[in-house]
C-alpha cells in the first residue's frame, strides 16, 4: 500500500540542501547552544570522572577501570541489567502495544473518546511521592484494593506484592505498564493525519476493518510507534522513584535498577562509581536506540 | 455474524475507554478526597470517604502561602520556557528529519543522550551558569534552565513528526521557488501540529511540576513556583498527609485544567489535516 | 491568530512580572546592613520554617531574638526546602556566596571540605571569652568539634536528646515499673504479645532504633556502635549484630503491628496513635503529637494522655554526643555579620532559651542547672518528665545504627532487605550477610 513516490528531485534536492547549509546550521544553533550550556559539562564530567575515585568535593584520583571492574563483579549490578532487559521487552511489546491499542480505540471516535484522551494525561502530573502512596494502598496485603478483590474469590489469598519474590517485579511493572499516554498521543497524532480518502478508498477496495488497520493505518504510524518505543525504553533506563519509594530494589535484588545503584553510590559520595553507572546507562541507551532505529527503518521517510 | 462481531468490537472499545478513564482519574480523585480526611483516616482506611468535608486545610494553606504568586510564577516559568524551546526544538527537529548534512548523526545522538544525563551531575554546572549570569534567586534563571529539560524527548517527537510529512510537498514548493524559511514556516510547521502539541504538552507539564531546580536556584518567596509549596510537606518527620494532599491538589489541578483547555484548542486547529499519503 | 494573541498576552504578563521581580530581587541577597538605624541585619536560609516540624520552636525563637535586640541586630529567615538545603549550601559555598550564619549542612561535606579549607569562622577565641557558654556545652561535643589545630568551627551542642520509646499505658499497664532498669530479655518477657509499631520503608527509622537498642544490649555492643563513628561498620556478621538481628526478627514476627511491612514512618506513627500498637520507638520530639492540640490525628480511642515514655532497657538512650552542632559561621562574613551571628548564638545558649528548647522538643542539657520553673513545667508533659527521670549519670549513650553504617545501606538496603527478614525468607545470618555484601560494595575502592 505504500506509495514509493518517484523522486524526480533527488539530485537537485541534494544540491538544494548544500545551498542551504547555512540555514540548516542556523536552525540547529539554538539547540546546540542549549546543549553546550546545560549538557556539555555534565556529560564530559560523567565520562571523565568514571575513571576516577572521586568524592564530589576533592580532586578526583585516576583509578583506571576500577569502577567498571567493581560494577561487573557486583551481583546487584548484574541483576539490574537483567531486570532492565526484561522491563525493556515488556515496555516494547506490552506498554507500547497498549498505548497503540488505545490510540486506535480513540481513532474510532466512539462516545467518550475525547474525555478518555484528556484524562489519560492526568497520571503524568501527579508527583512521585503521591504515586508511591497510591501504589502502596493498591498492593497492600491487608486492605489493598487488589487483594480485597482477589479475596472475594479466594478468601485465603495472602501476598505482600511489593515484598515477596517473585511478585515484587510484577508489582513494580504494573506501576507503569498501563500509563502509556505518550505512545497514545504520538500514534493518535499520526492516525489523525491519514487522509479520509485513503481510508475510504481502501474500504471501497474491499478492505475490512482489520485489514484496514493492518495494511494501511498501522504501517503509517510506524515512526510514531518507534518514537514511542524509544521514549518508553529510555524511561525504563532512568526509572527511579517508582522503585525507590516502594521496594527499594528488594526483596533481595528482585527489583534492583541502575538508577537505584547510582543514587546509592551518590549517597556514599562515590561519584566516580556513580558516573561509571551513568556511562553504562548512556551506552545501553544508545545501543537500544540504534537497534530501534534499524528495526523500524526510522531514517527512511514514509513517502 | 457480522453484527455480532461489530457488537463485540464496540464493547471492547467501550471497555478499554472505561479502563483508561478509571486508571487515570482514580489517583487524582483519591488525592482530592484525601485532602479532606484526617491523617488517621488516610492511613487506616485509604479508600473510605471523608467523614466530614471541611475546607480548613485549604484556608490554612492559602492564608500562609502566596499561592496566586506561586501560580503566576509557575505559569511564567513553564509557559515561556515551553513556547521558546518548542520553537528551538522544532527548528532542530525539522532539519534533523528532512536534511542530510555533515554531523547529522552525531548531533542527533548528542541531543538524545541528554535524557540519560544523571541529575546529580547537572546540579553544579547549572548552578555555576546561573550564578555567572546573575540569575540566582530570579525566576528567569529557572525559566532558562527549563529550556533545556525537554530537549531529548522533544527532538525525538518533533523529528518523527516532521519525518511523516511527505517530502513531495517540499519538492513542489522548491519548484515553485519557495525559500528555506517559507518551506519550514508555511508548509512543515502547520502540518506538524500534532507532534508540536504533544511535545509542548509534555514539556509544559514536566516544567510545571519541576521542583528541584526551582528550589535550588531561588530563595525568596517572590520567586518561587507552585511545586516548591509541595516540598514543604515532605520533610523527614512531618506526617501531615492531609495538608500534603491539599497542597498537591492546589498544585496539580491548575496544571490539569490548563492542559485540558490547551488540548481543546489544539484539537480545533487540527481538525482538518489530512496530509498522509 | 489565536496563538499570536496568546503569545502577546504571555509576553505582556511577562514584562509585568519581570518588573516586579527585579524590584523585589534586591532584598533577596544574603545580607545587608540596615541603613539608617545602624541595625545589623543578616538573612539566613533555614528549613525550620513554614510547615516544617522544626519551625514550631525555631521561628518564635528568632522573633524573640529580634525583639530583644531591636535596633541592634535583626535576623531574617528565608524559607528553604529541607530536601535541597544541603545541595544549596554546597553550591553557594563554591560560589563564595554562603550566608553569614549557616544552619547545618551535610556533615561529611563539613568535615572534609568546609572546615579543613578555612571556609568557616573559628569561634574558639570567642568561646574562651564566654566561659559560661563553654561550660554548658557537652564535653564530647566540644572535643569532637575541636580541630587538630585547636580551631572550633561548628558550634558544639549543649543539649542531648536521648531517644527511647513511647508506650500506651492504657494498653500496656506497666507505668509503675522502671522499664529502663530491666535487661532486654526481661523487657521482652514483660512485653508478652504487646504490639510494636515497626517500619521497613525509607530508612526503617523506628525499626532501626529498636535494632540499635538490641545491639547495645549485647556484650560489647555499645563499643561496637561507638566504633562506627570514626569508621563506618561494614561487617554485619559480628556476633553482637547477628544476635540482635535474631531478636529483631522474632519481634517483627511476633510483636509487629499489622501494617509494619512496607510501612514508612507515618504508617508506624499512625499505628501507635490508633491503638494498633502499644509501643513505638522514637525521639522526644514526638511528644507534641500526644498533646491535646494534635488530637485530630488520634483515632480508635487513642488518648495522648495515656502515653508514657522510657529509655531502652539497660538504661540505653540513643544519642550521638560526638558530633557537630547545628550552627557555623561563614569565613566570608563581615565583621558586623559575625557580631550579629555570635549574638544570636549567645542568645540561643542562654539558660532561658535552652530550657525553652528542651520544653518544646525534649532532651536534656546535662551541664545546665535547671530553674525550678523549668522542672515544674517539664513535669506537666508526662513523657518529657518520664525521659528526664530516666536520664541520669548512669545513662548509656549509643549512636543510632543508621549513623554508623554506610549511608546507602542505611537509606536503601535496610528497607530492601527487612521485609524478607520479617517474613522469614532470610535467617538472621543470611540477612547480615546480605547487609555485609551491600556494605562492602558500597565501600569498595
Amino acid at each position: 500500500m505504500k506509495k514509493k513516490g518517484i523522486k524526480p528531485g533527488r539530485i537537485s534536492k541534494n544540491h538544494w540542501e548544500r545551498k542551504n547549509y547555512k540555514w540548516i546550521y542556523l536552525f540547529l544553533l539554538p539547540t546546540i547552544i542549549i546543549f553546550l550550556m546545560f549538557y556539555m559539562m555534565p556529560i564530559l564530567q560523567v565520562f571523565v570522572t568514571s575513571f576516577t575515585q572521586w568524592d564530589g568535593f576533592n580532586e578526583p584520583v585516576f583509578n583506571g577501570l576500577r569502577n567498571y571492574k567493581n560494577l561487573f563483579t557486583s551481583s546487584a549490578f548484574l541483576i539490574s541489567l537483567k531486570n532492565l532487559f526484561l522491563w525493556a521487552l515488556i515496555a516494547m511489546f506490552l506498554h507500547v502495544g497498549f498505548g497503540t491499542l488505545i490510540a486506535f480505540v480513540l481513532y474510532q471516535r466512539r462516545r467518550g473518546w475525547k474525555v478518555t484522551r484528556a484524562v489519560f494525561m492526568i497520571p503524568n502530573v501527579i508527583s512521585a511521592a503521591a504515586w508511591a502512596m497510591i501504589y502502596r494502598f493498591f498492593f497492600n496485603n491487608n486492605f489493598g484494593i487488589l487483594n480485597s478483590i482477589i479475596r472475594k474469590f479466594n478468601p485465603d489469598f495472602d501476598v505482600q506484592w511489593f515484598y515477596q519474590s517473585p511478585w515484587a517485579f510484577w508489582a513494580v511493572t504494573l506501576t507503569w505498564l498501563f500509563y502509556a499516554v505518550i505512545v497514545t498521543l504520538l500514534v493518535f497524532g499520526d492516525l489523525m493525519s491519514i487522509p479520509q480518502e485513503l481510508n475510504e478508498a481502501a474500504i471501497i477496495d474491499g478492505a475490512g476493518g482489520w485489514q484496514l488497520i493492518r495494511h494501511i493505518q498501522l504501517p503509517l504510524c510506524r515512526s510514531a510507534i518507534a518514537t514511542g518505543v524509544i521514549c518508553s525504553l529510555t524511561s525504563r533506563i532512568t526509572m527511579y522513584e517508582q522503585i525507590s519509594l516502594t521496594t527499594a530494589g528488594g526483596p533481595g535484588n528482585d527489583t534492583m535498577s541502575l538508577p537505584i545503584l547510582l543514587v546509592n553510590a551518590v549517597t556514599d559520595y562515590r561519584y566516580g562509581y556513580a558516573n561509571a553507572i551513568g556511562v553504562l546507562m548512556f551506552v545501553i541507551g544508545l545501543v537500544m536506540m540504534g537497534i530501534i532505529n534499524k528495526a523500524f527503518r526510522m531514517n527512511d521517510s514514509d513517502y | 455474524m457480522l453484527t455480532l462481531k461489530k457488537g463485540a468490537s464496540r464493547a471492547l472499545i467501550y471497555f478499554l475507554e472505561i479502563f483508561v478513564i478509571v486508571i487515570s482519574v482514580f489517583p487524582i480523585l483519591w488525592v482530592i478526597m484525601s485532602a479532606f480526611k484526617t491523617n488517621g483516616e488516610i492511613l487506616s482506611d485509604p479508600l473510605a470517604l471523608p467523614s466530614s468535608v471541611s475546607f480548613d486545610t485549604f484556608v490554612h494553606l492559602f492564608e500562609n502561602y502566596n499561592f496566586p504568586q506561586y501560580f503566576l510564577n509557575s505559569l511564567l516559568a513553564a509557559g515561556v520556557s515551553t513556547v521558546v524551546s518548542l520553537l528551538f526544538y522544532a527548528m532542530g527537529g525539522y532539519v534533523l528529519a528532512k536534511y542530510r548534512f555533515p554531523g547529522r548523526t552525531l548531533l542527533f545522538t548528542l541531543f538524545t543522550v541528554t535524557l540519560l544525563v544523571p541529575a546529580h551531575s547537572k546540579t553544579q554546572p547549572i548552578f555555576n551558569l546561573i550564578m555567572e549570569l546573575g540569575l540566582y534567586d530570579n525566576l528567569w534563571g529557572v525559566t532558562l534552565v527549563y529550556l533545556s529539560t525537554g530537549m531529548a524527548m522533544s527532538i525525538f517527537i518533533l523529528r518523527a513528526g516532521f519525518m511523516s510529512i511527505p517530502k513531495s510537498l517540499d519538492e513542489a514548493a522548491i519548484v515553485d521557488g519557495a525559500g528555506f524559511m517559507r518551506i519550514f514556516w508555511s508548509i512543515n510547521l502547520p502540518l506538524a501540529k500534532s507532534a508540536i502539541s504533544t511535545a509542548g504538552i509534555l514539556m509544559f507539564l514536566s516544567n510545571w511540576n519541576e521542583y528541584y531546580f526551582a528550589s535550588l536556584l531561588t530563595m525568596s518567596d517572590s520567586q518561587r513556583t507552585l511545586p516548591i509549596a509541595l516540598s514543604y510537606f515532605t520533610s523527614e518527620f512531618s506526617y501531615n498527609y492531609t495538608q500534603l494532599f491539599a497542597a498537591l491538589a492546589i498544585v496539580v489541578l491548575p496544571g490539569i485544567i490548563l492542559y485540558v483547555f490547551a488540548q481543546e484548542q489544539v484539537q480545533v486547529s487540527m481538525a482538518s489535516t489530512g496530509i498522509k499519503g | 491568530m489565536k496563538k499570536k494573541q496568546l503569545l502577546a498576552a504571555l509576553m505582556a504578563g511577562l514584562m509585568l512580572v519581570s518588573t516586579g521581580c527585579s524590584a523585589s530581587s534586591d532584598d533577596g541577597g544574603n545580607s545587608s546592613d540596615g541603613g539608617d538605624s545602624g541595625e545589623i541585619t543578616i538573612t539566613i536560609p533555614s528549613y525550620k520554617t513554614g510547615e516544617n516540624v522544626g519551625a514550631v520552636f525555631f521561628e518564635p525563637q528568632v522573633e524573640r531574638f529580634n525583639e530583644q535586640y531591636e535596633g541592634q541586630y535583626q535576623i531574617e529567615l528565608e524559607n528553604v526546602t529541607e530536601d535541597v538545603f544541603n545541595d544549596q549550601m554546597k553550591q553557594l559555598a563554591q560560589q563564595n556566596a554562603l550566608p553569614p550564619l549557616v544552619q547545618g549542612g551535610d556533615k561529611e561535606w563539613l568535615r572534609t571540605v568546609v572546615f579543613p579549607n578555612g571556609m568557616a569562622y573559628d569561634i574558639s577565641g570567642w568561646l574562651e571569652e564566654h566561659p559560661e557558654i563553654r561550660e554548658l556545652m557537652l564535653d564530647d561535643a566540644v572535643e569532637y568539634c575541636t580541630e587538630d589545630d585547636g580551631a572550633i568551627y561548628s558550634v558544639p551542642l549543649a543539649t542531648v536528646r536521648p531517644t527511647g520509646f513511647f508506650y500506651n499505658s492504657a494498653m500496656w499497664d506497666v507505668a509503675d515499673q522502671d522499664l529502663s532498669a530491666l535487661t532486654m530479655d526481661e523487657f521482652i518477657d514483660l512485653m508478652g504479645d504487646q504490639k510494636i509499631a515497626f517500619s521497613t520503608a525509607e530508612n526503617a527509622w523506628v525499626s532501626a532504633l529498636f535494632l540499635t537498642a538490641l545491639i547495645a544490649d549485647e556484650e560489647g555492643g555499645v563499643e561496637l556502635l561507638n566504633s562506627g563513628i570514626e569508621e563506618k561498620i561494614t561487617d554485619f556478621t559480628q556476633p553482637q549484630i547477628v544476635s540482635a538481628v535474631e531478636k529483631l526478627q522474632s519481634l517483627l514476627q511476633n510483636n509487629a503491628s499489622a501494617n509494619s511491612i512496607g510501612a514508612a514512618y507515618p504508617d508506624a506513627a499512625n499505628a501507635f496513635m490508633s491503638d494498633q500498637a502499644s509501643i513505638i520507638a522514637n525521639g522526644p520530639w514526638m511528644s507534641t503529637d500526644f498533646e491535646e492540640t494534635n488530637s485530630e490525628n488520634w483515632s480508635n480511642g487513642f488518648d495522648g494522655a495515656d502515653v508514657r515514655a522510657s529509655l531502652f532497657p539497660n538504661q540505653v538512650g540513643i544519642a550521638q554526643t560526638q558530633s557537630y552542632g547545628e550552627w557555623w559561621i561563614s569565613a566570608d562574613a563581615s565583621e558586623e555579620e559575625v557580631e550579629c551571628a555570635l549574638a544570636f548564638i549567645e542568645f540561643i545558649y542562654t539558660p532561658e532559651e535552652l530550657e525553652a528548647y528542651l520544653l518544646a522538643e525534649g532532651g536534656d542539657a546535662p551541664n545546665l542547672e535547671y530553674s525550678e520553673e523549668f522542672v515544674a513545667q517539664q513535669g506537666e508533659t508526662q513523657v518529657l518528665a518520664d525521659l528526664a527521670a530516666d536520664t541520669t549519670e548512669d545513662t548509656v549513650y549509643a549512636p543510632c545504627i543508621l549513623d554508623v553504617i554506610p549511608s546507602s545501606v542505611a537509606n536503601s538496603d535496610l528497607s530492601r532487605l527487612l521485609p524478607s527478614l520479617a517474613d522469614g525468607t532470610f535467617t538472621a545470618e543470611e540477612f547480615c550477610e546480605q547487609l555485609t555484601t551491600a556494605a562492602s560494595e558500597a565501600t569498595a575502592e
